[in-house]
């Protein structure tokens, strides 16, 4: 196949870094399994407070404010979309017409339900057929007007779409993009690797070779109304976004660019580019002021991963791990379930295209303690391509035996009787001495002890406190319960204000106003009654009165006569 | 409402001057209680001046507070219209009752001897403020109120009364020779006595006197359609009243014909009720002047229990006269033996230790006279509470602790500092503590750098 190579792609913006639809897949499985989600009544999206959430976790670093700003994002509602046709995840997506005038459909309590044993069966797949799963869903979805033609079904590309205006009748209902997709990814598999390729040039080519890849020669309508169509009847231009004046005719010399040559511009940007099976560069259009966008994506590189995506010989995830207690995950794709397992006893560091991982001894313990089964050294042994370190190995078995240092026995009792004989094996937990049993099932346990004629006695303990013991009760409880002390309630606080207050009767008008005058003059609070010619005040005053008496000294010959 | 609220209320923003002035002049309260509310609520309670109020009361007055202190919970106005005429049942609440308040507030309100307030608006419903309006009589004024039959006459002895209508119905039941009929309310069941489908308690022979007291003075209707909830049946307010009468003391119907109609809300005929209650054994009866008189039944004489309790050597169990046994220890007994009828049909029953039961029973039950004699003078019982006294305190079944496993010494140590004297120390590294400690022991356990694995129980 002789495609062009792009000599300098300088001019051009190229596209080699894209959202990992593998990895944001299982972190949204992840976020629904832990959250009840419930979608959107009206119009079944996502709810704001779960999208915002999510887009943060999510690789498209334009999801956040995409959210924020729109209250969805392109990307997530693809992996959301993605999801749900894998059948990983299950909602209602018909809804129900609430009632006869409801002019669209409504979803009461639309909760997304996980689908733990179709997760757990593509978890168990390898990384090959995990790939060729994901690839099958892609080619085979978004047929007709759902195509590359009318719309970005994969969440990605820049491109502008036909009209999809009278898209449902013609030629287009009757082409089968599943294999349509799957013959240009099969060019490209024989297309060179790591070279820039001309989109044009590729077009050309199909041109000259596969001129009828796309749209049959005469193609079969299935509406007799439509067989006067022709060929390229779906697909007009227009001069603004969403018209469709400017037809396309079979005759026209670039009739095939516009139309074939589109959707391989569409197709490229579309699922390859997804996969990363491609990347893309985009350069300025052939033609302005026409819509759709025509010529844009100039040149296309396709990677090795492709061919080995479509042989099915994507390698397995390599591991490694380092005396300094350092894990090594490489993996071509996204390793979900070796993530998932490294992620139950070792913290997370680097998340890439190597995935470190460092081993803790508290993690460790902590999922030996959850799972007794889990053999942490078996585990990196057998995933490892190297053997473990022996210091690695030594302290591992140390972690994993310190998870029984601890054990805690809930929701059980405890036994103590001084009856070796008695009958408690099918209640017993655990034997902690004789005579002494951690037990379940109390109340029919009890039972079968009066049944033993035992005389039993049943003693409730307190939250925060033991119980005291019945009188001549035998236990190791004993002595144990608080003494309740009575206590003494407290007393109520009371203060009592004491004001003392001095009237002073002057023996007239005049010497009031001046007292009352000098005592102002100190800012010392007093009560006058000009009728009765009293002067009161508090007692703590009495040293601005006593100033101002002695003032009025110098004039009058005052004696104070107490009553 | 609690009444230390009510007062608060009543003398803070309820009464007028007016009232207050009134109030105290009654009761003989210091003129200072006229100018401070405070002062007024401290001296309101004290019992200077109630004793007399309350003696000027009228009878029916009198009476209405005796029902006022055998309600629970403060009444509404309408509670007073029963001794005080209202105008009728027709038009609003303020006007059906405005009366009855303008007369319980000159009467009791201003007499310093009823507490008065308002309660909350109910936002569903709107009502005036008569409707929201409280009442009760404060405990410190119970003691004083006068005796509610005025002049009762003093007579020696205790009467004539049935003390064996329970008793009888029991036997009656034992002896039928067809099981499980209508009206049989006693039986013996999977070896035990049962009234009414449940262990026999002296207390429910009370309740089945009650109900049948109480059925038997129902009039026509099959049951009274009672719409306040204040008055009392006839059956209970009888009893009530004549509860009231001191030792010696009894009653005629003529002097039970006002307290009945105020306390049942309605006239009802003293006599008959009476009669009725004789008949079923809660009220003892005398004639004398020509006429009946009643007061409630004296308690049931002591009996010893060698009078009931009679060892059968030849079929190891104890045979309980039921003729003569006294409810309390009818009761003992069934709570630690297992019981059946007598093969004679002579109305007695046979008992033999159960010691699920014995195990089960309390150190007071255990005490008591009737059981006491059964261990010390039958051979069965004696046995099995040597057994019981052997085995008792030695099994003991823990809840409501949690029990783990501990292997590190450090982190023990660490648990047993965290918690004190709320850990107990098993052997084999094991420990217990009181579940509300779990999340501190968490914390601990996390805190040194372990993790804690769980055995759940199944």
């Amino acid at each position: 196949m002789n495609i062009d190579r792009i000599k300098s792609i300088s001019k051009l913006d190229t596209v080699t870094t894209r959202p990992d639809i593998r990895r944001d897949l299982h972190v949204f499985l992840a976020y629904v399994q832990q959250r009840d989600m419930k979608r959107g009544h009206r119009d079944n999206t996502i709810n704001k407070t779960d999208a915002r959430r999510l887009a943060k976790l999510l690789s498209d670093p334009e999801a956040e404010s995409e959210v924020n700003e729109d209250g969805y994002s392109t990307w997530l509602d693809f992996v959301d979309r993605f999801a749900h046709q894998l059948g990983l995840v299950h909602y209602d997506t018909e809804g129900t017409y609430a009632g006869y005038t409801s002019q669209e459909p409504s979803f009461p309590d639309n909760y997304i339900e996980y689908d733990a044993k179709a997760c757990n069966k593509l978890l168990s797949m390898n990384l090959a057929r995990q790939e060729t799963y994901l690839l099958e869903v892609l080619l085979n979805g978004y047929q007709g007007s759902s195509s590359e033609f009318y719309t970005s079904p994969f969440g990605l590309g820049r491109l502008g779409w036909f009209a999809s205006w009278g898209s449902a009748t013609g030629v287009v209902p009757m082409l089968d993009f599943t294999a349509i997709r799957r013959f240009l990814l099969g060019l490209l598999a024989r297309c060179p690797t790591g070279e820039w390729l001309s989109v044009d040039s590729f077009v050309n080519y199909l041109k000259a070779n596969h001129h009828y890849f796309l749209i049959p020669k005469k193609p079969q309508m299935k509406n007799k109304w439509d067989r006067d169509k022709s060929r390229y009847h779906n697909f007009r231009e227009s001069k603004h976004h969403w018209g469709h004046e400017i037809e396309i005719k079979e005759t026209d010399p670039d009739a095939f660019e516009r139309v074939e040559g589109r959707y391989v511009e569409h197709f490229l940007e579309g699922l390859p580019n997804l996969l990363g099976y491609v990347d893309v560069a985009y350069g300025q259009p052939q033609r302005k002021g026409i819509h759709p966008s025509f010529g844009v994506l100039k040149a296309f590189r396709v990677s090795e991963r492709l061919q080995r995506a479509l042989d099915g010989t994507i390698a397995e995830p390599t591991l490694r791990v380092t005396p300094n207690f350092d894990v090594y995950l490489q993996s071509e794709l996204y390793p979900a379930r070796l993530i998932r397992e490294l992620q139950r006893f070792c913290e997370h560091v680097t998340k890439d295209t190597t995935n470190v991982f460092r081993l803790e001894r508290q993690r460790v313990a902590a999922a030996c303690a959850d799972d007794a089964k889990l053999d942490v050294i078996g585990l990196l042994e057998s995933l490892s391509t190297e053997p473990l370190p022996a210091n690695v190995r030594r302290e591992l078995l140390d972690w994993a035996a310190h998870s029984d240092k601890f054990v805690l026995y809930s929701g059980c009792s405890l036994l103590e009787t001084n009856k070796q004989d008695a009958d408690v094996k099918r209640y017993r937990v655990e034997n902690v001495s004789a005579g002494v049993d951690v037990v379940h099932l109390p109340n029919r346990l009890f039972e079968e002890l009066e049944k033993q004629q035992l005389a039993p006695l049943r003693v409730k303990h307190g939250q925060k406190s033991f119980s005291p013991m019945p009188a001549k009760t035998r236990s190791a409880f004993a002595n144990k319960a608080k003494t309740k002390r009575k206590k003494r309630d407290p007393k109520t606080k009371v203060t009592l204000m004491r004001v003392t207050r001095v009237q002073l009767l002057c023996p007239d008008r005049e010497f009031l106003d001046r007292m009352q005058r000098l005592l102002a003059d100190a800012s010392c609070p007093v009560e006058a009654d000009r009728k009765r010619l009293t002067l009161v005040y508090s007692k703590q005053y009495e040293p601005e009165v006593t100033r101002a008496i002695r003032e009025l000294k110098k004039e009058f010959e005052v004696k104070i006569d107490d009553q | 409402m609690k009444p230390s609220d009510m007062l608060h209320q009543m003398c803070h923003s309820l009464l007028a001057a007016a009232d207050v002035k009134a109030l105290c002049k009654v009761r003989g309260l210091a003129s200072d209680a006229i100018k401070s509310p405070g002062i007024l609520e401290t001296l309101f309670l004290s019992s200077q001046g109630v004793s007399d109020v309350l003696t000027s009361l009228d009878p029916s007055e009198v009476t209405l507070l005796h029902l006022l202190r055998n309600s629970h919970a403060p009444v509404d106005i309408s509670f007073f219209a029963r001794a005080y005429d209202n105008k009728g049942s027709y038009g609003t609440f303020n006007q059906r009752f405005q009366g009855t308040f303008a007369k319980v507030k000159q009467r009791l309100i201003r007499g310093g001897v009823l507490l008065w307030a308002e309660g909350r608006q109910n936002f569903s419903a709107q009502q005036s403020k008569l409707e929201r309006s409280r009442f009760t009589l404060p405990l410190e004024f119970h003691c004083h109120l006068p005796p509610l039959i005025a002049s009762p006459r003093e007579f020696d002895g205790s009467g004539n009364w049935k003390p064996n209508v329970a008793r009888d119905k029991l036997l009656a039941d034992l002896r039928r020779t067809r099981k499980k009929a209508d009206n049989q309310v006693f039986h013996v069941e999977a070896d035990e006595l049962q009234l009414n489908g449940k262990r026999f308690e002296a207390a429910q022979l009370i309740e089945l006197q009650q109900s049948g007291w109480a059925q038997a003075v129902q009039t026509g209707k099959k049951k009274t359609d009672f719409k306040d909830t204040d008055s009392k049946q006839p059956a209970a307010a009888a009893l009530c009243i004549l509860s009231e009468l001191a030792d010696g003391c009894w009653a005629d119907a003529e002097q039970l014909a006002d307290p009945l109609r105020i306390f049942c809300g309605k006239k009802v005929d003293g006599a008959v009720i009476c009669e009725a209650g004789w008949e079923w054994g809660l009220l003892a009866k005398r004639k004398a002047d020509g006429k009946l008189w009643y007061r409630p039944a004296p308690k049931q004489p002591h009996i010893a229990p060698h009078q009931y309790l009679s060892p059968r050597e030849q079929d190891d169990c104890v045979s309980v006269d039921l003729t003569e046994i006294p409810h309390d220890s009818l009761e003992q007994i069934v709570a630690i033996s297992d019981q059946r009828l007598s093969p004679g049909g002579n109305g007695s029953l046979l008992l033999t230790p159960n010691f699920v039961k014995l195990g089960r029973a309390d150190d007071n039950l255990l005490a008591t006279e009737a059981v006491q004699w059964l261990v010390e003078h039958t051979q069965p019982f004696a046995e099995a509470y040597v057994a019981l006294s052997e085995r008792r305190g030695k099994t003991i079944l823990h809840e409501g602790v949690t029990i783990a496993r501990v292997s590190d010494l450090s982190l023990k140590v660490a648990i047993e500092k965290a918690l004190g004297r709320n850990v107990v120390s098993l052997k084999n590294d094991f420990i217990a503590f009181p579940l509300g400690f779990l999340p501190d022991v968490q914390r601990v356990v996390k805190k040194s750098g372990h993790v804690v694995k769980e055995v759940a129980a199944k």
